[in-house]
Order: C-alpha cells, then structure tokens, then sequence
C-alpha cells in the first residue's frame, strides 16, 4: 500500500496539469470573457499540484518555487471568488474582507517560515492560512450550489459540477489538516489521492462540459417536455404554446434568455430580456447565421444560438443567449433547439390544417344539406305539375263518350297546359343554372333599352299583380341603353319583380326605378312585402337556399331565382343587392355596367409566320379549301401551328401521327363525315384525349362564303316569340300582293302544324315541308322570304339543305331560320354524348371567338397533361 | 247517407284540387274543397266529412300540423286523415303517419286506382259507423 502512494500521487499530478494545459488551450480557442476567472482557478490550481510534485521528483531546491506555490495557491481562491463575483455580485465589503484575510494570511506564513518559527506557532499560522483558504473557496461552492436548486436541469447540473469540484478540494485539503498530516497513514493517502483524482473531471466539466455530458444533463428536461408536446396537440392558444416553446428551447441549451421574431422580424415572444435588449437583438437578429453566434448586449459579447424556424403557416426566428450559468454552446445545442422548433411549428401547422378541414368539412356538408334539401323540394315541385299532367290526361284518355261536357273538357285541357309550361319554366330554371355551374352560359350581348324592357316585365306579371291587387309603379322612361343580353335582363327583372309581388300582401306596391349612373345601371325593385331578416339576406343568393323550407313552406319555388339572378348580373360584371327590413319591405338592385368591359386578355401565345412555327398544332379539318385557308390564316395569327386534313379518313390518320393540340372539325365532310370521324377518335386510345372544336360552317363574309343562319329558336317555340323575332328582321318580299312567304322545314307534323297555325294568322304565307330533299326543291321553285329549317332530319338533313340552298344562284341570299330541339350547341353535345368540347352555332359566333376558344380548350388540355 | 260518403280535400293547388274532385265524384263520392287549414276546420265544424285528403304543404299552417290538431280534437279525431302530397322522398311517409294520417298517397295520383284507394281507406276505418259525440 505504502508503494502505491506516489505512483498516485504522481498520477494526480499529471492528470492536475493534462486539466490545466487542456483548460488553457480551450479558453485560448473561445476567448470568453466570462468563463475567464474559472479558466484562471484551474489553472492555477492545477499549477500548484504539479510544482508541488515537481519538488518532490528533484534533488536540488529549486528557487522562489515555495512562494510561487503559495502565490498559485492564493491565486486559486482568488480567482474563484472573482468568479463568484461575476456570476453572482459579492458585497463589496466581504470581498475586501476576503482581499485582506487572504493578503494577511499569506504574509504571515511567509514570514513564519522565513523567521523559522517554532513548530507549534507555524502550524497554528498554516492551519489559520488554510482556513482562510478554504474559507473563499468554499463560499463561491456553497452559492453556486444554492443557486442550482433554482435553475433548469442543464444549468443546474452545470453549477453543481463546479460546486462539488472545489467544494472536494477544501473537503480533502481540510480532512488532510485535520487528520493526514498528524496520521501519516498509506491508507488515508490512498483515499485522499483516489478523491482528488475523481474531482478533477469535475472541474473540466464545469469549465467546458463535452456533448455527451450536456445531453445526459438534459435528459431531466425532456422528460418534463413530454408534456409540452402531447399540450401542442390539443391547446389552441397559439401564443402561449409560442411562449412555453421558447421556455422549454432555452430549457433544453441552459440558455439565461430568448427572443423569437415572426417572418418579419418582430418579436413576437421573450424571456429573461427587457423591452430595450429584444430591440437591441432584433436589429442584429435578421443578419444572425443558423448555429452559434456572438451578440453584444449591453457592452458585453454573449453568446448566442440562433434557429430559423420554418412551417407551412409560420416561420420564425429563435434566439437564445447564453446566460451567466449557462453551459457550452454547440452544434448538440442547435440541433435539439431545431427539433424542438420544427415539432412545435409541425404541431402548429397541423392544428391549422385539421381548422381549416374541418371548415371546409363543414362547408361541404351544409352545400350537401342544401342539395339534398333542394332535391325534395325539386321533386315536390316536378310532382305537382306533373300530377294535373297525368291526371287530366288519364281522365280524358278514359272518358266515355260524353262523360265530360265540352266546357269540363277545355278546362281540363288548360290544366294540363298551364302545368306543362309551368313544368318547363322550372326545367329552364334547372338548365340555366347547370349551365352557369359549368361556365358554359355565354351572353349574348346587344345594345337594348332599359325602358323597353321594364315595361315588357311590367306587362307580363300585370295580371298576376292585379289578382293580389298590388299597384305596379315604374320609372325607368331615362335610363337609356346599355350594353347586356335583353333574355337575360328580362329574366332577372322578371324573377325579382315576381319574387316581390309573392311576398307583398294584398293591396301593396310594387315599385320598378332605374336610375343611370357614370358607369353604371342601377334597376330597384322596391315592394312593401314581409321583407327579410339581416341574418337571412347574404344566404337568399345562394342556390338551392331557401328561407322557409320543408313540409308548411308558405311559398312555392325552387330556390334558383335569386341565385341564377345574381349570377346573371356577375356574369354581366354587375351584381345583385338587397336591403330590407322585416315586415316593411325590401328593395333588390340591379346592378349593370353600361358597356361591359372587354373580356380579360388571354395568355399571349407565340406567334408563327407559318404553320411551322413552335405554338401549339392544331389539326384543321375541311374539305372547303377557301373555308380552310380562312381558319388557318386566323389560327396562325393567333400563335398556333397548323396542319389541314381535307377528308374524313385524312383527318384521321393524321390525327394519329402528328398528336395535334386541338382539332378543328367541319362536320359535312366527303367519305367519313364529321360525326364519325368524331367516333372514332375518339374510340381510339391514340387520339381520344386531343379536343375536338366542331366549325360546322365558318362565318366568313371575306370569301363571300358566309353560309351562317340569320337567327335560331329553341323548342317548344312561343308563337309570339317567333313573330316578334320574324318581325324584327324586316324581310324583304318577294311578291308585294302576299304575306311574308315562309318555307318551313319538319319531319315531324306536329312541329309543321303548330309553326303554320303560328304564323298564318300573323299575316306569313306557309308552305310546310316534310324533308330536306322537298325543301331544297320547294325553295328553288317557290323563292321564299325566309326559311325555317330544322336541322336534325333523317336522311337529306337541315345541313345539307342549307349547303344546297347556298350553292344555288336563285337561293343563296334566302335567309334561313334554323329550329333545334333545344339550343344548337346542347342538342349536338347530347347527340355526341360530351365527346365533343365545343359546338359553335353559325351566325351567331365571330370568327374571334373561334380563335379564343381554341386558345382556351388548348389552354386546358395544357393544364391537365 | 246519399252514396258512398263526403271526403274532404284539402289542397291549395287549384289544378289538383279540380282534378281529385273530378276523379272522385266519377267514384261516386261527395267532395268539398279546402284551400287552407282554416278553410278546413272551418268546412269540419259545419259539414264533417267521412275523409279527409290533406295535402301537407299549404299557405300558412301545414298540412301536418292541422293532421295534428285534427287529430287531438276528440271531435275530429275519429275521421281518417289521408296525406296527398308531392313530398316523396324517403321518410316522408313516416312523416305523414307520425303526424296521424292513416294513409299515405303521392303525387302524382294515379286516376285509374285512386279512387280505390280512398275507398279502401274509408273501409278501413275502425272509426266507421261509431257514433260520435259532438
């Protein structure tokens, strides 16, 4: 054992210096101010073990090393406290206390020596030394230990290091006093040394603790930050989870304060800072690198970690400064702060993902409440029309000869008439909303009289106002013209004009004003009806919503009008507003720009001289050459590269090899026509996916080829309508001494008996024929005024027909009328199963708007592919 | 008791109420017509039918709810209520029984059975025959 105690005492000496040199060298490397006193503590006491050992290894007396140890010694104690000083202020007067008690001790036992005192007097003088010793280096212990039990864990841990490393060496230095130096037992050494050899990781960790050591300190925290999290999940006060989340950055580093900025460099949320230091940071903090940095604050350098934090609804900045306590600094540090940062930030973010899910959630089940609703109400309201429909038809249907007198008979026939239009004015209603759902409700824009049409709507819904006896009153004699669709204008005000008079009582008003603005229309209708409540008045615009719902709903309707209004009036670029109070009345406005401006620009395409430019290829296909070099002179104008197929079977196999952007499709074609052509490209895999625009007959007055109707009418035909529309062209006639001759063109009878019982007593001349071949025939032989032509007919068809009339010298200026079933482009889309993306009607479309609607379904396919 | 019996219909659709009293009186019934809850309490005071055919939805209160005062007056209660209405969704029915009709028939009617129907209904009646206290 004896042999042992100086291969330990040398041992200690060495590991002494290792910590002294590695102390020294690590200060150099971070040069920080505030870890200087402790760096200069262990260095000298380092110093002082291993001169002492130095002694002991050589013969000679080395010079002035006694009173260099001493020096070294009393420096230790010295520097600690100084230490002490600058983490946690000493009174000034203890410190000079402490100044003079160490001075004094030292001199005395310098003197001591030099005057070779005898024994007894010298050890009293070293033991009084070594208690003063112990006394200053104790105290700054016995504080730092005090200060731990307040401070988060990695601080804490910190201090204690640093408090159980010097409070170690006064223990052994005192317990040697006490008991080494008067027992000079092995055995004691032995312990003493072992006790010493493990105090000075203590100290090293104090000074600059390694990573792995931060971490293990840390782990007390993040048991503790488990709770933070699983908080983030559910709080949602965004603020303060913002709070505790810097709390628990500068837990986890041991950092003194924090500051997190918002993206735009406010401070959103401190700690430990006052007001006028975040200013100070916030000026620097945009120029802070990710990771370690030095701030001054308040005249000194502190060091500083900052961390960008970034999410997908807040992105941040995260700075955290070192504080008095506050152990190393490192990459451990930036990283954690990271990963605490972004699961705070991913909590933040999914919170305001599954709000903004569960809006839209709810959104969606009211819009699917409203549609399911709408449903029941659509379906009462088919069945009640339907029911007189069924029911007066089956009664008459069984009727026995004579069952029924004449009189019964009509009024039962007009039942089942007023249900039928009442019928198709709902299906309208259903239609035209789909169609502006879909965007496909185009206007037809015209210069027309705001007074012209006030007073037709005044004329229409005249008798149902007289029935309720509500007084119709309307000035609208100065508004002048404006720039709208007349159908369209007349189909709001007529739904808020009867809407009004539904919900007036008996004896009310009903009072229709437009008043003209700069660039504005404004059309009021006021009624002094039950009005409407604030809560209720955004909701009545939307479809499928109507205020009183369900079994006992007072008024009849399907819940459109008002929508399919407000959307007209924005597809005008006006809108529709209502003010109202409840049981007074309200007042809807119109609202229409005069001109309506031009429609918004359309992406600019790169423009081709030649059809062999870069823009997108259209396939034209036409067999017409002067038809086709109009469409592709237009085409290439406009940016697009194209390639002219001239039959049916070319346009097919081309299709195929060349991939075309968008097809251009006349649909009289030789061989294969176009609604075949149609078929198969679209049964084809190839060529399925390339849009088809169907140009059944170019409007194109500059080849003198312009073979467009003049007009059409969609079925079931108002004959009031129809000569209103007859009138307004002012044909020219033939023959002065007969009417107005008109060819009309219909497979079927019904159709050619109802036009003839139409027009004749309106003054027209008709002559009905039953198929295209006998219209093409009749009009070269009759030269009729006008034509009414239907176009779907089996065998010579209403295209044919109009060909052939125009390729006839005697008929090729005879104005033709085309009838369809519904609108043109919706009967032919039925017929092609919505395989074909757009139908254009001749005559009413430009040939601009060819070029834009190319641009826009070559746009589209673009954008999905 | 001249022929087979007076319904009551009640039924604000002036179409619908023409073509049911036609298809009715060809059946042999009497009918008398109501236009509202109102009109139809007051047509239960002064003539009480042996059915009423009660559309549910009317201006003012609704066809269901009169059903329901019908049918806890103990004057009116004993009279079968049928429901006449376009409501044919899923539930409605349920709707119309809950409320204390007796049958359920949707628009629109068929006019070759319909009168069959009623009939049926009117047959059906446990009430039929008791006298009732007034």
């Amino acid at each position: 054992m004896k042999e042992l105690v100086p291969y330990l005492q040398d041992a200690t000496a060495v590991a002494f210096v290792a910590l002294g040199v590695v102390t020294a060298l690590t200060w150099l490397r971070r040069r920080d101010r505030s870890l200087a006193f402790l760096a200069l503590a262990i260095i000298l006491l380092s110093a002082v073990s291993g001169l002492g050992r130095l002694q002991a290894h050589i013969s000679i007396m080395l010079p002035f090393l006694g009173p260099i140890e001493l020096l070294a010694f009393v420096g230790t104690a010295y520097a600690l406290l100084l230490y002490r000083n600058s983490l946690i202020p000493l009174p000034r007067r203890w410190h000079a206390a402490a100044l003079v008690s160490l001075v004094a001790a030292s001199v005395l036992i310098v003197a001591a020596l030099a005057l070779s005192l005898n024994r007894v007097l010298l050890t009293v003088i070293a033991v009084g030394f070594v208690l003063v010793w112990s006394a200053c280096v104790a105290e700054p212990a016995l504080r730092f230990w005090l200060a731990a039990r307040r401070l988060p864990a990695v601080q804490a841990w910190r201090l204690r290091s640093l408090s159980l490393g010097f409070g170690g060496i006064v223990a052994v230095l005192l317990f040697a006093v006490s008991v080494g130096l008067l027992v000079r037992q092995p055995v004691i050494q032995v312990v003493v040394e072992v006790v010493v050899l493990a105090i000075i990781p203590l100290l090293y960790a104090s000074f600059s603790p390694p990573a792995w050591l931060r971490r293990q300190w840390r782990a007390e925290e993040e048991e503790g930050l488990r709770g933070f999290m699983e908080d983030l999940l559910v709080s949602e006060d965004r603020d303060a989870l913002a709070s505790r989340a810097v709390e628990w950055a500068m837990r986890l580093v041991g950092g003194g304060s924090a500051v997190l900025f918002d993206a735009s460099g406010k401070p959103t949320t401190s700690r430990g800072l006052e007001a006028a230091q975040v200013a100070a940071i916030g000026v620097d903090a945009a120029g802070l690198d990710e990771g370690l940095n030095r701030i001054r604050l308040d005249g000194v350098d502190r060091n500083a970690l900052s961390v960008p934090v970034k999410g997908l609804t807040a992105s941040a900045n995260l700075v955290v400064l070192a504080g008095p306590f506050t152990p190393t600094f490192g990459g451990e540090e930036t990283t954690r702060m990271q990963q605490l940062m972004s699961a705070f930030v991913t909590a933040l973010d999914r919170r305001q993902l599954i709000q903004e899910l569960e809006q839209s959630n709810a959104a969606l089940m009211e819009a699917n409440k409203h549609k399911s609703v709408f449903l029941a109400n659509m379906s009462h309201e088919l069945r009640t029309p339907l029911n007189s429909i069924i029911g007066f038809s089956e009664l008459l249907t069984d009727a026995r000869d004579g069952q029924f007198d004449e009189a019964t008979r009509k009024r039962f026939v007009g039942q089942i008439m007023t249900s039928g239009k009442h019928l198709l004015g709902l299906i309208n209603d259903i239609l035209d909303l789909s169609k502006v759902e879909a965007g496909q409700m185009e206007l037809r824009l015209n210069v027309m009289s705001v007074a012209e049409s006030v007073d037709q709507v005044i004329k229409t819904v005249e008798p149902l106002a007289a029935k309720k006896s509500i007084t119709l009153k309307s000035s609208a004699a100065d508004a002048g013209d404006v720039l709208a669709d007349p159908g369209k204008v007349k189909q709001m005000l007529l739904n808020l004009v009867s809407n009004a008079i539904k919900f007036t009582s008996e004896g009310g008003s009903v009072t229709i004003s437009a008043l003209r603005l700069k660039d504005m229309l404004e059309i009021s209708v006021a009624d002094t009806g039950i009005g409407i409540a604030d809560a209720d008045q955004k909701s009545i615009f939307q479809e499928f919503h109507q205020l009183d719902q369900g079994p006992g709903r007072k008024h009849e309707g399907t819940g459109l009008g008002l929508a399919l209004t407000r959307r007209f009036a924005l597809l005008h670029g006006g809108d529709v507003r209502v003010t109202s109070r409840v049981n007074k009345g309200s007042v809807f406005t119109l609202i229409l720009p005069i001109r309506v401006g031009a429609p918004p620009a359309l992406a600019p395409v790169p423009v081709a001289k030649n059809g062999h430019g870069s823009g997108p290829l259209v396939l034209v296909v036409e067999d017409d050459p002067a038809a086709a070099e109009l469409l592709t002179r237009q085409l290439v104008a406009a940016g697009y590269r194209t390639e002219v197929a001239r039959t049916g079977s070319e346009a097919l196999a081309r299709a195929r090899q060349l991939q075309p952007a968008a097809i251009t499709l006349d649909i009289i074609l030789p061989e294969v026509d176009g609604w075949e052509v149609i078929t198969r490209l679209k049964s084809d895999e190839e060529t399925s996916r390339i849009p088809i625009v169907v140009v059944s007959v170019v409007d194109n007055p500059e080849l003198g080829l312009a073979l467009g109707a003049i007009d059409y009418l969609v079925k079931p035909i108002e004959a009031s309508d129809l000569i209103e529309r007859l009138n307004r062209f002012n044909l020219k006639r033939v023959s002065a001494q007969d009417g107005i001759r008109v060819l009309v063109v219909d497979d079927e009878p019904a159709n050619r008996t109802l036009l003839t019982k139409a027009l004749e007593p309106a003054g027209f001349t008709v002559f009905p024929a039953s198929g295209g071949r006998e219209a093409i025939e009749l009009a070269k032989s009759l030269q009729p005024d006008l034509v009414l032509l239907d176009l779907m007919m089996p065998e010579v068809t209403g295209f044919d027909v109009v060909e052939a009339l125009r390729a006839n010298e005697s008929t090729r200026d005879t104005p033709i009328m085309v009838l369809t079933a519904t609108s043109l482009s919706e009967a032919d889309k039925r017929l092609l199963n919505g395989r074909v993306s757009k139908i254009l009607s001749r005559g009413s479309v430009a040939t601009t708007d060819i070029v834009g609607l190319l641009k826009r379904v070559v746009a589209h396919r673009n954008g999905l592919t | 008791m001249t022929g087979k019996g007076l319904i009551l219909v009640v039924e604000d659709n002036e179409a619908n109420q023409m073509l049911v009293r036609a298809v009715l009186e060809l059946e042999g019934y009497r009918v008398e017509l109501a236009g509202s809850a109102d009109e139809a309490l007051e047509q239960l005071r002064d003539s009480p039918p042996d059915l009423i055919l009660m559309d549910v939805q009317l201006p003012g209160e609704d066809g269901l709810s009169l059903t329901r005062r019908i049918k806890a007056d103990p004057a009116t209660c004993a009279i079968p209520v049928v429901a006449l209405t376009a409501h044919a969704m899923t539930g409605d029915r349920e709707l119309a029984l809950n409320a204390g009709c007796a049958g359920y028939i949707s628009k629109p009617i068929d006019t070759r059975t319909f009168g069959l129907q009623v009939t049926q209904y009117l047959v059906d009646n446990p009430n039929r025959g008791r006298v009732v206290a007034l």
